[in-house]
């Protein structure tokens, strides 16, 4: 399910303003992949993913300089194939849902423990999406409702059906195991499905989604 | 290991006026401590220039107007903060209350000056007595200029006598009022006694149709002002709530952080206190603004009260928000159960909960990842639990399912019609 024993560790670069949890993250997963690079802004974390050409970022949201999202906007065109993976203690959706569609291919929690980590470290080094229950249900809520609105129901703007069960497993703390046994499917097609949410997620002009991330903080 | 430098008093004090020693409003006091002089001489100086053609009254009027009232020593922020919420005894004490009679005393020694110079040829005997009311008119206008006046009301306990020379709002529209009925009623009756009284209505008219176009031409500007004046003061309670706020938070992270050093011992202990100060200020930080009678909200409660009983992290996710009604609380109700089961029982690290609100029905899930149990084989004592949900949700035409087996957690999902 990962690729981590196949060869040589995964080269990662963290990005957080914190140094002291750079150091402790570092501490945590330092042993079974390799940390090549740190960034504790924008323009050091931008110079040190172009440096180093990492396999993996993990990338903190809010970062002086312009947040996570900037990091992003600026590594791409320059090294595409670079992954990210959000890691944040902020809850405001508004602002995962932005680093996700910066190109972000996953968000979870700082709470995250280290195996999980690592589990979603490789997940995204093997091009998959990486959802954590939080994600999980900001995008159900994002998705959700108007979708019968005339004019805007293109493929991207909706979810099918199975997509919505496997994010609502996700949501309720299944992990793409679960999923895959809850319903009777592969491990690959659950990582299909989250992928084509996330491509969807990126995607997706659809106004609702940005409406949807202004109307958040006024509910 | 060197000491940090102590602050030291600057070698003159600045010249401003200090309240706390104050027989009228500070200038004598403050001016003594800036020259480094005793008191009582400036202020036998200011009675004896007084007898001077009132130069020292004039010169203590000026200087009042003129000077700074002392700012109160600069604290820091939580210190402030605390003072502003009423959690610290205050430590000036509001003391204009009790001299009205110092004030009649003064007012008296004025009067008795101004007979002097009367008697003495300096004043025409005419204009005493309008000069003595028109100056009283301007005195009480001018306590408009005192900083003490107008700002943030006036203690509760004050009299009649604080609440006209110091309240803002209406008071001050008192204190205008008054003092230009006794202005006018001084240089009215000045004129009466220089021009005549004949001429008084039309020289009272120009003058009106004077002060009316000047009030016209200054209309504009003082609008400005007060637009301005309004707008600092409502930036000044924002910055105040802000700081109030943020110091609030500050104080509970520092009760955290004294009573992890405590209990260093009981990992347990430690983490449940972080969970719980992590929550609080994430919440602030981050957290949305939400309603405040929602499933959601209701649910965070749920959550937060959970960890802080248990060693467990609660997980919370919601799509969707509904208001509470009778319904919504017994779902709410039934949830707090089954995750404080989860809690007790299933010795998992962390229990997920997904609320979902979708086409007029809302659905929860409480799920753990610990011992389980086969649903069949259920002791009688265990059944209360899961009864006790059940029953809630059936009898407002809800449900709930149990879905569990050994080694596999434990999930439960209570629903129910809008």
């Amino acid at each position: 399910m990962s690729d981590e024993a196949a060869g040589a560790p995964l080269r990662v670069v963290i990005v957080d303003d914190h140094a002291m949890f750079r150091a402790g993250v570092r501490h945590e997963i330092g042993q079974r992949c390799a940390v090549v690079g740190e960034g504790e802004d924008v323009a050091t974390a931008v110079a040190a993913i172009i440096a180093t050409q990492p396999d993996v970022v993990l990338l903190d949201v809010h970062l002086p300089g312009g947040g996570g999202a900037e990091v992003i906007k600026q590594v791409l065109p320059a090294a595409p194939q670079v992954k990210f993976l959000a890691l944040s203690v902020s809850d405001a959706a508004q602002d995962i849902i932005g680093v996700i569609r910066a190109g972000a291919r996953g968000y979870v929690t700082k709470s995250i423990s280290s195996d999980e980590l690592m589990e979603g470290i490789a997940r995204v080094a093997g091009g998959d999406a990486v959802f954590s229950p939080r994600l999980a249900g900001f995008v159900l809520d994002a998705f959700s409702g108007a979708v019968d609105l005339s004019g805007i129901d293109e493929e991207l703007d909706r979810l099918s059906a199975r997509e919505r069960e496997v994010l609502k497993l996700i949501a309720r703390g299944y992990s793409y195991k679960e999923v895959a046994r809850e319903l009777f499917i592969s491990i690959k097609t659950v990582e299909t499905h989250v992928s084509s949410v996330l491509r969807k997620l990126q995607l997706s002009n659809r106004h609702q989604l940005t409406k949807w991330a202004t109307d958040r903080h006024l509910i | 290991m060197t000491d940090l430098p102590v602050p030291t008093a600057p070698p003159r004090a600045p010249l401003q006026r200090r309240p706390e020693g104050r027989v009228i409003a500070g200038v004598a006091s403050g001016l003594a401590a800036h020259l480094g002089v005793p008191v009582a001489q400036v202020r036998l100086a200011f009675l004896v220039l007084a007898l001077f053609s009132g130069a020292g009254v004039l010169a203590y009027g000026a200087l009042w107007v003129l000077l700074p009232r002392a700012a109160a020593q600069a604290e820091a922020a939580g210190l402030e903060a605390a003072t502003r919420s009423g959690m610290r005894p205050q430590a000036e004490p509001a003391a204009w209350g009790v001299d009205s009679g110092l004030m009649v005393a003064g007012g008296m020694v004025v009067v008795g000056l101004l007979w002097l110079f009367v008697a003495g040829g300096v004043v025409p005997a005419g204009l005493f007595w309008p000069v003595v009311i028109g100056g009283l008119g301007v005195i009480v206008i001018w306590l408009q200029v005192d900083e003490r006046v107008g700002r943030s009301g006036v203690e509760p306990g004050a009299g009649w006598w604080g609440r006209v020379s110091r309240g803002g709002g209406n008071m001050s529209l008192v204190r205008l009022v008054g003092g230009l009925l006794l202005v006018g009623a001084g240089t009215s009756w000045i004129l009466a006694t220089q021009v005549g009284l004949t001429q008084l209505p039309g020289v009272l008219g120009a003058s009106g149709v004077l002060l009316a176009g000047l009030v016209v031409v200054a209309a504009p500007w003082l609008a400005q002002q007060r637009t301005r004046v309004r707008q600092a003061d409502a930036e000044r309670l924002r910055a105040e709530a802000r700081a109030d706020m943020a110091a609030h938070l500050h104080d509970s992270v520092l009760q955290t952080l004294v009573l992890i050093q405590r209990q260093a011992g009981d990992a347990q202990t430690v983490a449940t206190l972080a969970r719980r100060q992590e929550r609080e200020l994430r919440t602030w930080l981050y957290g949305e603004a939400t309603r405040a009678a929602s499933l959601r909200s209701a649910l965070r409660e749920v959550a937060a009260d959970v960890e802080g009983r248990f060693a467990v992290d609660v997980e919370l996710v919601c799509v969707g928000d509904a208001d509470i009604d009778d319904r919504v609380q017994a779902l709410v109700q039934a949830t707090r159960e089954a995750v404080t089961n989860a809690a007790k029982h299933s010795g998992a690290p962390r229990v997920d909960v997904y609320a979902e609100v979708d086409d007029g029905r809302v659905e929860v899930f409480v799920r753990d990842r610990g011992a389980g149990f086969d649903p069949d084989d259920v002791p009688e004592g265990r059944m209360g639990v899961r009864e006790s949900i059940r029953g809630r949700m059936e009898r407002y035409g809800g449900s709930a399912t149990v879905r569990s087996s050994p080694g596999d957690g434990t999930e439960v999902k209570v629903e129910i019609a809008l």
